[in-house]
């Protein structure tokens, strides 16, 4: 198992900046992927808030994995999402990604073992400003003899 | 609209989760977990069966909020995960309005959300902030 102090490292950890341009077809595509309604507006469908911060700033989700020494990709679990909109993304316009891990916690749980929740946080920015912030924790398993698979 | 605590957002309902759902966001996302598109072949839960992303399951509480209030509408969208769901599963979103706010871009409603799958197991619990116009409600 990774020690605590290993993990703890992270937390600062500053993403590589970058930019994400939310095209229509994958609005598109990601909406029917939701079975949700396809709007007439350019608005993007809010669960670009879990994709658009991470493509952003360039991290695959198995760097994020190597980054935080997951055991396999059975071994990351979703924890909590927490996602502010202050304008709701679009298509079409180049928002500017900035982001970092915030903390890592190594708890006990009755089904899951021992795991780490690591959360980070990324803003993505407009001309005008933040336009949303999302801080998203994973769960890393740190026992092979976890409950099973899980999404994250 | 009007909105009221204690008002019920109208169930958004989706069913049956299938592979191909799944394995659309999965390339959208890049995501190459393969227990989002290849049945397991050994062990694991629900009898190996393909496990719906996390940001779907989010999504469906999305769809609920903006299919109730419109596209633009969520200001915050809050959830903690639970449970998965499985291809097959039926998958029910709902929520309250625990309480109506005062907004610099005007009224917004609070909100208690949730998903549930075909079983009753409950998947995610959450809050959202949902932007309500022309709201003419009691507060």
């Amino acid at each position: 198992m990774i020690p605590i102090e290993q993990i703890q490292e992270l937390v600062g950890y500053r993403f590589p900046s970058g930019t994400y341009k939310i095209e229509h077809w994958e609005n598109y595509l990601l909406t029917e992927a939701t079975a949700g309604q396809h709007f007439s507006s350019a608005y993007a469908h809010p669960s670009f808030l879990f994709h658009a911060p991470l493509a952003a700033v360039g991290l695959t989700y198995q760097e994020i994995f190597d980054l935080c020494g997951a055991e396999s990709a059975d071994a990351v679990r979703a924890g909590e999402y927490d996602w502010e909109i202050f304008r709701t993304l679009q298509e079409g316009i180049q928002y500017q990604a900035q982001g970092q891990i915030l903390s890592v916690e190594r708890k006990t749980g009755k089904r899951a073992g021992v795991f780490d929740a690591v959360a980070f946080a990324i803003e993505l920015s407009d001309t005008k400003g933040v336009a949303a912030r999302v801080t998203n924790t994973w769960l890393f398993l740190r026992t092979e003899s976890g409950p099973g698979r899980r999404s994250k | 609209m009007s909105v009221v605590s204690g008002d019920r957002i109208p169930v958004w309902s989706h069913g049956p989760v299938t592979p191909e759902r799944m394995a659309l966001m999965a390339a959208i996302l890049r995501d190459p977990n393969p227990i989002h598109f290849e049945p397991a072949t050994t062990g694991g839960d629900e009898k190996g069966l393909r496990i719906n992303q996390g940001p779907l399951n989010v999504g469906y509480v999305a769809n609920m909020l903006t299919s109730w209030a419109g596209p633009d509408s969520i200001k915050r969208l809050r959830v903690r995960f639970v449970a998965n769901v499985f291809e097959g599963d039926d998958v029910e979103a709902s929520g309250v309005v625990t309480a109506i706010a005062d907004d610099p871009d005007g009224a917004v409603a609070e909100c208690d959300v949730q998903l549930v799958r075909s079983n009753g197991e409950l998947v995610l619990t959450g809050t959202a902030i949902v932007r309500i116009s022309g709201n003419n409600a009691n507060r």
